[in-house]
């Protein structure tokens, strides 16, 4: 096996040698083909492995109603029937709706200045329920979310995003005081930092909670629905449902449209969000991007391979003698065929080493110049080789046939 | 009996002309015999020396090569009989310029299952019998014509065939070299390989037991 190698791979490297402007050339469309299989590959990758990152910190068991602005117009007829957008009510509501929702929280963005920080970054503020923290996962660094009894005896206090916390300096300290408008509030907890930067995407923001304040919010004992004291001041930004389950998400999503839609008399003044359809979105969009580079990676391919086809017969024909040679010490057709489909296979291995070469820039220039998230695993460098192979064997199949029926005799005489 | 070739007929297709090449041959060759055969150009000797060595098949008649039946034998078979037991020699030398001298003799052993360290004293010691151990690591184009003959006999013995088929071995070769090409072949034959040498020269083919002529398609 060694010495029969060895002397393939001597006899090829002259022959590609000879023609190193052809060789080169003919390989070109494979190096296309495996560098646009690879940009595929990794930018699906990275845009799955984001999207999945963001589902799971909004969590594969929660489900979110958010609130939605209306055009003047549309607002007008959804006061006429009475909806004020996310309430209290409908937290209440989703609350008993099913076995399979455990918990619901709420959260309401909340217009406060805070006063005298000495730092000019203007912090998102939220009031949310207790179990906010919990449903979203947040992780409190220092001291304590907020409870219940924060919520109920509506006290003044907060919990403060990391680098808030940073900024802040001394001040930012669990037990120390923030005036915002004209109240003092009592830091009581802060969060980890997050360093991941936030990519925005359609429909929800990846925040990361470093710059916000959350603060308790209060819930009324007695609630009633058409309340329009409630209805006005609990505008909420956002409810969160949690179901017991993976298998719930699906029923519970549709449990809860039907229960907003009955509350809200059809109008559409919420969305409802389900992380794990967010992901099919996000693939959507990478959907056309794949769809033209799967285009350019088949043409390329395509190409590729009828160069390496046309620069494989080429070379049987220059080799004749070679054939004859090699049949006259006993290599058998088989023997022949192997030989010329291993070397253009292994011209297009070649072709994909530099293809990926080229992948691996193209990806890294992506993802510094598009800020697109990249994904290098071992399947977009796997997938684009073996492609660069079946390429070099489907291609080099009719040379090599062709190669194996060269008639022996005419091969030797034709000096 | 080495060799049996029985009522072989050939012939070439040319437009709608058959040209006749071998009509009626026969030829028996014992184990370990020299035989040279002569004739005019284009009287079949090349036609015939492809023939026994497995790379063409006649229209008609009956080889037996080593108890074989040569033309019913597959393409694999054939090889394997052209790998094991037969070993070429052509007028152009057909060596592989890519290759260095150790590359050429070793080539028959790609297409056998020898261990590389056996084929490694294989291809030293043919080296070795044609002389030209000095010349290990050159290629084709850095050697003379007789050296390279060599090479290609050197190719031819060292996989230990049974039989050498020689195509005008001194053809392209001057007196001195030609000599020390035949002194070869006569080692070679002490030693007891079966050879088939064609020549137009008769002072090549003295060198053999037996001459045989080429004429009208068929061996006198
Ligand atoms: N492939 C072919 N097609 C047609 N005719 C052929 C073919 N090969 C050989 N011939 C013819 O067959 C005849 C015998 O050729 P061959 O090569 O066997 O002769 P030769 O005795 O070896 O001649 P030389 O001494 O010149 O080498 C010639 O007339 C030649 O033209
Ligand atoms: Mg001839």
């Amino acid at each position: 096996m060694m010495p029969q190698v060895l002397s393939f791979i001597i006899t090829a490297y002259h022959s590609l040698l000879i023609h190193k402007l052809r060789s080169l050339l003919s390989v070109l469309g494979v190096v296309c083909g495996v560098m646009a299989v690879m940009i595929m590959i990794s930018t699906g990758e990275g845009a799955k492995k984001e999207v999945l990152g963001r589902i799971e910190q909004m969590g594969l068991t929660n489900i979110y109603v958010n609130d939605k602005l209306l055009s003047e117009e549309l607002q007008k007829r959804a006061e006429k029937k009475r909806s004020y957008g996310l309430s209290l009510y409908d937290v209440e509501y989703l609350r008993s709706l099913s076995p399979m929702i455990v918990s619901v929280g709420a959260v309401q963005k909340v217009a406060l200045t805070p006063v005298g920080t000495g730092i000019n970054i203007i912090p998102s503020i939220f009031k949310c329920t207790a179990n906010y923290g919990e449903l979203l996962g947040l992780d409190v660094r220092r001291g304590r979310f907020i409870n219940v009894q924060d919520s109920l005896n509506n006290r003044q206090v907060c919990v403060i995003g990391g680098l808030m916390s940073e900024r802040l300096g001394s001040d930012g300290r669990v037990g120390k005081l923030i005036r915002m408008d004209d109240r003092l509030y009592t830091i009581i907890g802060v969060l980890r930092k997050v360093d991941k930067k936030p990519v925005k995407t359609a429909k929800v923001t990846n925040q990361n909670f470093n710059d916000t304040i959350f603060l308790p919010l209060n819930i009324p004992h007695n609630l009633t629905k058409f309340g329009t004291s409630i209805a006005q001041h609990s505008m909420l930004s956002s409810i969160v449902v949690e179901v017991a389950n993976r298998e719930n998400v699906e029923p519970a999503a549709r449990l809860i449209n039907r229960a907003m839609e009955y509350n809200h008399q059809g109008v559409l003044d919420y969305d409802v969000i389900v992380p794990l359809e967010l992901l099919d979105q996000a693939l959507a969009a990478q959907n056309i991007f794949n769809l033209v580079l799967t285009v350019i990676a088949a043409v390329s391919l395509l190409v590729g391979g009828i160069g390496i086809m046309n620069i494989m017969l080429a070379t049987v024909t220059e080799r004749k003698r070679e054939i004859g040679i090699r049949r006259a010490v006993g290599a058998t057709r088989k023997d022949i065929a192997f030989q010329f489909l291993a070397e253009s296979s292994l011209l297009t291995m070649c072709g994909g080493t530099i293809g990926i070469a080229g992948g691996f820039i193209s990806v890294f220039v992506i993802e510094n110049l598009a800020g697109w998230p990249i994904e290098i695993t071992v399947v977009s460098v796997v997938i684009p080789f073996v492609l660069a192979c079946v390429t070099g064997v489907f291609f080099g199949y009719y040379p090599a046939v062709q190669a194996a029926k060269m008639d022996p005799i005419k091969t030797l005489r034709a000096e | 009996m080495l060799l049996e070739f029985k009522r072989v007929f050939k012939s070439y297709q040319i437009g709608k002309n058959k040209i006749p090449v071998l009509q009626d041959l026969d030829l028996f060759v014992n184990e370990g015999e020299f035989v040279s055969i002569m004739g005019t150009s284009g009287s079949g000797k090349s036609t015939l020396l492809h023939i026994l060595g497995g790379l063409d098949t006649p229209d008609e008649g009956t080889y037996r090569f080593n108890a074989r039946d040569m033309l019913s034998l597959s393409d694999e078979e054939r090889s394997w009989i052209r790998g094991h037991w037969l070993g070429f020699v052509f007028q152009t030398f057909n060596l592989l310029s890519e290759l260095d001298v150790v590359g050429n003799v070793s080539l028959p052993f790609t297409y056998r299952k020898t261990k590389p360290e056996k084929i490694a004293s294989h291809v030293e010691h043919a080296i070795d019998r044609v002389g030209l151990l000095h010349r290990k690591g050159h290629r084709p184009f850095e050697l003379s014509g007789g050296e390279m003959q060599r090479v290609a006999i050197a190719r031819a013995l060292a996989v230990n065939p049974k039989m050498i088929l020689a195509d005008e071995p001194t053809g392209n070769l001057d007196s001195r070299n030609s000599e020390h090409i035949l002194d070869l072949f006569r080692e070679l034959h002490q030693t007891g390989t079966s050879i088939i040498l064609v020549s137009h020269d008769e002072k090549v083919a003295a060198v053999s037991e037996r001459i045989l002529q080429m004429e009208d398609g068929c061996l006198q």
